[in-house]
């Protein structure tokens, strides 16, 4: 019952209907005023029906005592319809009709006025009703209203009557549902039959300053509307009793105009009472709520919360910019204030201590989350690190420990001697592998260790051109079995650096074997070492027996080999391996394809 | 002669047994155990020449089992390990093992080293330490400048004149480097002039001639860039 009561009440269709009802009936009312406008109807009909009863009658007679009184003193000739007088003073006596007595008056039935005191007053209850004036030159003077007058007045009283008193039934009645729509306006407006919240409309938002210029607008338009629509010389009613048609047209014509204006007055009233139900009124308001944001958005310029998808020192900047404008700003505020208003001038300064103040306190708290972001991405790259370490030794454990047992058991096979040729051969592959295994398991090792930098280095002021030599001279035999020739160009004198030897020593057999191994048949290996501007430059160069159809980030991508193929005794990590171990002794490593010509280019600051 | 009895200690039962077979074959008595816990009751109970010791284990690992036997033995230890690095080993050496293998491992590798940490062992014994040497002694390598002669755990090694000459140099002056030019100049007493080369081939001779891996030298050590020299080896 209470759900459909407010599915109903709720609906937008009665509440339009209920709307265009407030419009007309406001405009109804508009009508039955300017009905009785135009008609020019003394309002006081409403009160009474006895003319003589009436505050009209009592403003009639007092005109016409004046009249009475002024005609007596001579300064008017012309006698007010309706009455009868009679004056006398010490020289002559003036009375209309011109043969009336004095006893007219006294020994008449009716009501008269007589003057006493220099006061004209009413015969029977005694009261003044005009005063004369002390000047009065009359010793006596009485006055009254014809019969025929007076039942001329009260019948014209009582028709206007007839024609007031229904009017004011309908405005009572009009009136009264007008107030139990306008009530039930204000309470469903922002309500919807689904629920209780109060839902507000896009013309909500707009702020409440324009709506109460739009009312005063329309106020504007209303009242000169009424002005020009209301023309005072059309009061009164034409010859038959009725309403003329221009007064007929105006009465529509306001109405009309009313029916406007209330249909907008309505709409932004409406609009007020929802925005106060939703508690938004002052948000609404352009200057209360306008200045709570403005004071939260500066806030939020300098707090950092207006940034707050922005990183850290974009922060930092934009409120830098922020403070240098606002400096700037209240710097010619001050001149403006000294050339405008002196005294005023300590205003900006002290502003400009706010903001001093208040750009260093959310700096500083910006500065602390920085320090304190990065220290957590330290630690969270320091903890990763150290797990990759981990990873690593414990890989390296468990890859070793079953090539440990595969290399011994290959080993003790390899010793049986009940063995067919067939799996001698086998077991011969299988030892020639597992050493292959480990090596490539030795070199992928000392290779993460190196690049992810935990491995141990050794540090010493050494000859690059004797580690040369000597690296050269060790590696002769695996030089001679591959039957290429090794041309050095060595300096003379000593070329010195500081490096780890250990490291560096692997880092050139690595190149000389990679050249030897991937080199054209009858071609030469060129290992040169110069010092130029300060650097020991060492080139191994070869001549590659494939076609190099690769770029220099691909050849040192971990396992990759130039001829494709995956055969050999390699590991396929020697260059990334040179590589990384250059880096962690202290050099640069570089590496460049020229056509078939394969250069690897090894840097180290020479010491001086 | 009796056989030596060699206590095998790995927590990995197949290399524990690889290891057995292979030093059976070699002639050898094999105990094993499991962790360093147990080895050190064995240790109790037998009569033992020699430990092959793996690093990581339950219960004790190798390298405290290893410090505790020094505490009172002066049997050889060599230590077994997966970690390879450098400084890996010097804590291993440091800890009072008198070699570190490092897995996977040559089988031949390493019994030739048992047989020379035992030769030095028995030859020597904890009895040798009373006799007297009156030559040069580094580890495994003596060298008798009387008779000038170079022995590797006992044996017998041919050297040349220019070899015996740079050994002594060396041998006499343990841990310290030599460049190539201070060895010529103090070995064939001419000026020296691009012998680099020269000095190298010679180094690498003698290596091939006293160490087991010459490629993993022990004693006679390539310093890169700078020179060479013998190990200054801890004297038990």
């Amino acid at each position: 019952m209470d759900t459909r009561l407010k599915s109903f009440s709720r609906s937008n269709w009665t509440k339009l209907a209920s709307f265009l009802l407030i419009v007309a009936m406001v405009a109804g009312m508009s009508g039955i005023f300017v009905y009785w406008y135009f008609s020019g109807i003394n309002p006081e009909v409403l009160l009474t029906g006895d003319y003589k009863e009436s505050e009209a009658y009592g403003s009639d007679l007092r005109s016409i005592a004046y009249g009475v009184a002024r005609i007596l003193e001579g300064e008017q000739e012309t006698v007010p319809g309706g009455i009868s007088f009679y004056g006398k003073n010490e020289e002559n006596t003036l009375s209309w009709p011109s043969n009336l007595t004095e006893k007219h008056f006294i020994e008449g039935e009716g009501e008269y006025f007589y003057l006493e005191e220099g006061r004209f007053k009413n015969s029977e209850t005694g009261e003044t009703i005009f005063p004369y004036g002390s000047e009065a030159s009359y010793e006596k003077a009485y006055f009254s209203f014809d019969d025929g007058y007076m039942q001329l007045k009260q019948k014209e009283w009582t028709s206007d009557r007839e024609v007031m008193i229904p009017l004011m039934v309908w405005l009572v009645i009009i009136l009264l549902g007008l107030v139990a729509l306008l009530v039930y306006q204000f309470i469903v407006t922002g309500k919807k039959a689904g629920d209780e919240e109060v839902h507000t409309a896009p013309f909500d938002r707009i702020y409440l300053e324009l709506l109460i210029a739009g009312l005063a607008l329309m106020g504007l338009l209303w009242f000169s509307g009424l002005s020009s629509l209301l023309y005072s010389g059309d009061i009164g009613f034409n010859g038959n009793g009725g309403m003329s048609s221009r007064q007929t047209l105006g009465i529509y014509m306001v109405a009309a105009l009313t029916a406007f204006v209330t249909a907008g007055v309505g709409v932004t009233l409406l609009s007020v009472a929802r925005r106060i139900k939703a508690k938004k009124i002052i948000e609404s308001s352009f200057i209360f709520g306008g200045l709570r944001r403005g004071v939260q958005k500066g806030r939020s310029f300098m707090d950092g919360s207006r940034f707050d998808r922005a990183s850290l020192t974009g922060v930092l900047h934009q409120r830098q910019i922020y403070f240098v404008a606002g400096s700037l700003l209240l710097v010619l505020l001050t001149f403006l204030m000294l050339i405008v208003a002196t005294p005023l001038a300590i205003i900006p300064p002290i502003m400009e201590g706010f903001l001093i103040y208040w750009y260093f306190k959310y700096n500083r708290e910006t500065f602390d989350e920085i320090e304190k972001g990065f220290n957590e991405s330290l630690e969270e790259q320091m903890k990763s690190e150290r797990m990759k370490i981990n990873l690593v030794t414990n890989v390296s454990h468990d890859l070793k420990t079953p090539l440990t047992s595969i290399i011994s058991y290959v080993d003790l096979l390899s010793r049986e001697e009940d063995m067919s040729p067939l799996a001698r051969d086998y077991v011969r592959i299988l030892s020639e592998k597992s050493e292959r295994l480990k090596n490539i398991v030795s070199d992928l090792f000392d290779l993460a260790r190196s690049t992810s930098g935990d491995i141990d280095t050794d540090f010493e002021d050494l000859d690059l051109k004797k580690l040369v030599e000597q690296t050269l001279v060790d590696m002769e035999d695996s030089i001679e079995a591959s039957g290429f020739q090794i041309r050095t160009d060595l300096p003379e004198r000593s070329v010195n650096i500081h490096s780890d030897g250990k490291k560096l020593y692997r880092v050139i057999q690595n190149l000389i074997d990679n050249a030897l191994k991937y080199s054209l048949k009858g071609t030469r290996v060129y290992v040169e070492l110069v010092e130029e501007k300060g650097k020991a430059i060492l080139g191994i160069k070869n001549t590659a027996g494939y076609e190099m159809n690769f770029s220099k980030d691909e050849i040192l991508q971990r396992f990759f080999r130039g001829d494709q193929s995956r055969s050999g005794d390699g590991s396929g990590l020697g260059l990334s391996i040179a590589e990384s171990f250059t880096r962690v002794s202290g050099g640069e490593f570089d590496l460049q394809v020229d056509g078939d010509q394969f250069k690897v280019i090894v840097k180290f600051p020479v010491d001086r | 002669m009796e056989k030596p009895r060699i206590l095998v200690v790995d927590d990995d039962r197949e290399i524990a047994a690889a290891i057995e077979k292979l030093l059976l074959l070699e002639d050898f008595l094999v105990i094993r155990a499991y962790d360093g816990m147990e080895a050190l009751d064995l240790l109790m109970g037998e009569e033992i020449h020699l430990i092959i010791m793996d690093v990581m284990m339950p219960r004790l690992d190798g390298l405290s089992a290893t410090m505790k036997i020094r505490e009172e033995r002066n049997i050889p230890i060599i230590v077994l390990s997966a970690k390879s690095q450098d400084s890996d080993k010097i804590l291993g050496l440091s800890m009072g093992a008198d070699d570190y293998v490092t897995k996977p491992f040559n089988p031949q590798e390493l019994v030739a080293r048992v047989r020379s940490q035992l030769r030095r062992y028995m030859q020597l014994g904890d009895l040798g330490n009373a006799r007297q040497e009156s030559g040069l002694r580094v580890g495994s390598l003596y060298l008798d400048e009387e008779s000038r002669e170079l022995l590797v755990d006992g044996e017998n090694i041919r050297l040349t004149p220019t070899e015996y000459g740079i050994i002594q140099l060396l041998m006499r002056n343990p841990g310290v480097v030599f460049s190539a030019e201070q060895i010529y100049e103090k070995v064939w007493k001419e000026e020296a002039y691009s012998v680099e080369n020269t000095v190298m081939v010679h180094i690498r001779r003698i290596r091939e001639k006293i160490e087991i891996n010459p490629k993993e030298p022990k004693y006679l050590k390539v310093v890169w860039g700078i020179g060479y020299k013998i190990e200054k080896l801890q004297q038990k």
